[in-house]
């Protein structure tokens, strides 16, 4: 039997994405240099005695094993109900099998240390995906994401575009590398996406109605709001994510409308959860709010919110009572 | 030492179920005891407190006494004669109803009775509330059924009506914080701080005395209608206290959240809970949906508790305004409480606390929490 060069008898992959963790492995199989590799995923968490061992030792048909073992951070000493799996991993450690590939998957956190500290003395390479941020910073992340996604076809997209596209198709990594290779490959856009592409691609999508339709009330252009609200509503989209555009809108605008007016873009950005990019457009359209117009506004969207929440009154009348609302608040001084 | 000592204030129902242990005890019991009971009383007042207390006291040789190996286990759950059933589930399924009634048939292994505690008798459907029935209304000898939910309305009148009704109240304060210096021990002064506090919740009140971090999350919670002084300030306080409360209401659910998915891997003989293979992806699917819920219900939670905590100041800014005199709930931020109590009406700070509850009404009822947070702390930056 061929003994494959490459082959990575421990390592360590951490990360808290799948998609990413995913792109991991893939990258350690292709460097392992063998088309017959087995793969068996197992938990951390439910590891049995010898399980290890009998998964890591080669099939009949020669193949060489990859056991990747998930959620080690679980793997925590006070916490009984792992003690059997945290015995197994550690087990193994101390003499793993040279002929085969086992992947501790460590998702984050101060848990499963002492698996770390054990993976590493036994020589355990190490990789490392990004892990993703949680709050405002988590659409910058994204937005990074596809940029660099798009990069690699290669393709460019300017801020906006990729700012739709994050809107239409949501914030989950497989969501949008899925996106980014449909729109490249399957579409044929060649080095440039443009916004005009995704809006038609994806414009049918909930989302960018919702945001759409704030865009337009925001800016005073209530009539228009209106008909896009309709058209919205006729092709399905609830009422809720009308609501909850409309609330976001309003919230970026109000938290850049009361920065200090010097601060840089990107302190504003983190602050207010918009993008970067969008700063000096939402401070232009802040010269036309008062903040006590932006109060009442975001009060008419909670009031709808409610209203639709708790089928108080009829959708369609909340929602237009709100962007009519919205709309006067602008004026409001 | 008695069982019953672990139920805080509640003299009523104290008396009420220790005389229910001596007619238990009777060779033919007496009309004191009954085979179906229902546990009621605002959230802190104890209802699974008392429930359990009175299980122990059932199957205790010594009517609860509060040491022997039955009380020990009957309390903590693993006697073998009382079965004790709580949920993080939303909801109690028939199945889980009609193995509950086998259950209550089988005649108990030590004792005379044997237990069914039932906690969240709320949460039952109504097919499990008609599987209970029967048992109910036709016990075997020695079945006891023990049911707590918040208040009479929350369970089904079929079920109301064969139930002999406990109800338990709010506890007074310097019960609270007796209780807590007596049982656990807590020095006089947090006793009294964590009492005030928590207005009667006995949990609540415990938190607080032994968790620095629920001090610190209520302390920045109370510090919100000084900060509330503009749009800005106002918006971004909202998202503090909703991302505060997410988060802990994450922290709650995430143990057994990651226990189920361990369970249902198991019952379904997938190896690994963290990738499931494709044929059982709709069950891992349906399995998060119902965990998503439960974790927004704990944010729900959470939040409300942090509104409750603002009502409280709230209430003793107006107290200060009308001079009454009676103790503030916080009398610890005495200092700010008589700032804003000297910066307005009372009427401004009654229409405040409206605000507070109307909050409060809204994301019970499920709406977009962060919107509703933000409508009352831009009427509470008016006012
Ligand atoms: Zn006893």
């Amino acid at each position: 039997m061929l003994t494959p060069m490459a082959i990575t008898p421990l390592t360590v992959i951490t990360g808290n994405e799948e998609l990413l963790i995913d792109r991991a492995l893939k990258g350690l199989i292709a460097s392992a240099g063998d088309d017959d590799i087995e793969i068996v995923t197992l938990s951390a968490r439910t590891l049995q005695t010898g399980q290890l061992g009998v998964s890591t030792s080669p099939s009949l048909f020669g193949g060489t094993p990859l056991v990747v073992v998930d959620g080690v951070e679980n793997l925590v000493l006070s916490n009984p109900d792992v003690a059997a799996s945290l015995d197994e991993v550690m087990a193994y450690l101390s003499a793993p099998n040279p002929d085969a590939m086992v992947v501790l998957v460590h998702g984050g956190g101060n848990g499963g240390k002492g698996v770390l500290t054990a993976a590493k003395k036994a020589g355990a390479a190490t990789i490392k995906t990004p892990t993703s941020p949680s709050g405002n910073a988590l659409r910058q992340n994204r937005a990074e994401f596809v940029k660099t996604e798009l990069a690699a076809f290669p393709c460019h997209a300017d801020p906006q575009t990729i700012e739709v596209l994050i809107n239409a198709v949501g914030t989950k990594l497989r969501d949008l590398s899925g996106a980014c290779a449909q729109l490249v490959s399957d579409l044929g856009v060649g080095g440039l996406l443009d916004e005009e592409t995704v809006r038609r691609y994806y414009g049918g999508r909930v989302e960018v109605q919702g945001f759409d339709i704030a865009d337009q009330v925001l800016a005073g252009r209530i009539a228009e709001a209106l008909g896009l609200l309709r058209h919205a509503r006729e092709s399905g989209v609830p009422a809720v994510l009308v609501t909850a555009a409309c609330g976001r809108s309003l919230r970026q605008l109000a938290l850049v409308a009361t920065s200090p007016r010097g601060a840089p873009a990107d302190s504003v950005a983190a602050l207010s959860g918009a993008p970067p990019w969008k700063v000096k457009d939402l401070r232009a359209l802040a010269r036309d709010w008062s903040e006590p117009g932006l109060a009442s506004a975001i009060t008419a969207v909670a009031v709808a919110d409610t209203d639709v929440k708790t089928g108080a009154i009829d959708p369609e009348f909340a929602l237009e009572r709100m962007l009519i609302a919205v709309g006067r608040a602008r004026g409001q001084r | 030492m008695s069982v019953f000592d672990s139920m805080v204030g509640q003299e009523r129902a104290r008396t009420e179920l220790t005389r229910a242990v001596a007619d238990a005890a009777l060779s033919s019991p007496g009309a004191a005891m009954t085979h179906a009971w229902l546990f009621t009383g605002p959230p802190g007042s104890g209802r699974s407190v008392a429930a359990r207390a009175f299980a122990a006291a059932l199957v205790c040789p010594d009517g609860g006494c509060g040491h022997c190996p039955d009380c020990h286990t009957a309390l903590l759950g693993s006697h073998a004669d009382v079965d004790h059933v709580a949920t993080e589930a939303m909801t109690i399924s028939v199945e889980r109803a009609r193995s509950l009634v086998l259950e209550a048939s089988t005649a108990p292994s030590v004792g005379r009775w044997r237990v069914i505690v039932l906690e969240d008798a709320d949460r039952l459907t109504e097919s499990a509330n008609n599987a209970l029935l029967k048992s109910l209304e036709e016990p075997t000898r020695h079945t006891v059924w023990l049911l707590c939910a918040p208040s009479m309305e929350d369970v089904l009148p079929t079920i109301r009506s064969r139930c002999r009704h406990v109800m338990l109240t709010t506890p007074t304060t310097s019960d609270v914080a007796r209780h807590l210096v007596e049982r656990d021990g807590v020095d006089e002064a947090m006793a009294a701080f964590a009492a005030r506090a928590s207005m009667g919740h006995i949990g609540r009140a415990r938190g607080l005395a032994r968790d620095e971090q629920a001090r610190l999350t209520r302390a920045a919670t109370l510090s919100l209608p000084a900060n509330v002084s503009s749009l800005g300030s106002a918006l971004l306080s909202a998202r503090e206290l909703v991302d505060a409360a997410t988060e802990r209401g994450a922290e709650r659910t995430k143990s057994v959240d990651e226990v189920e998915r361990v369970e249902l891997a198991r019952g379904l003989g997938v190896e690994n809970p963290e990738r499931p293979p494709k044929w059982a992806r709709s069950e891992f699917k349906r399995l998060k949906d119902a965990q998503d819920k439960r974790r927004k219900r704990a944010t729900i939670d959470e939040l409300d508790r942090d509104l409750q905590d603002l009502l409280s100041f709230y209430r003793d800014v107006l107290v200060v305004q009308v001079g009454g005199e009676v103790p503030l709930v916080n009398a610890e931020l005495r200092v700010s409480i008589e700032k804003v109590a000297s910066r307005y009406q009372p009427e401004i700070t009654m229409r405040s606390m409206e605000a507070i509850l109307d909050a409060r009404e809204k994301i019970a009822a499920y709406v977009t929490p962060l919107l509703a947070v933000e409508e009352l702390t831009l009427a509470l930056r008016a006012s």
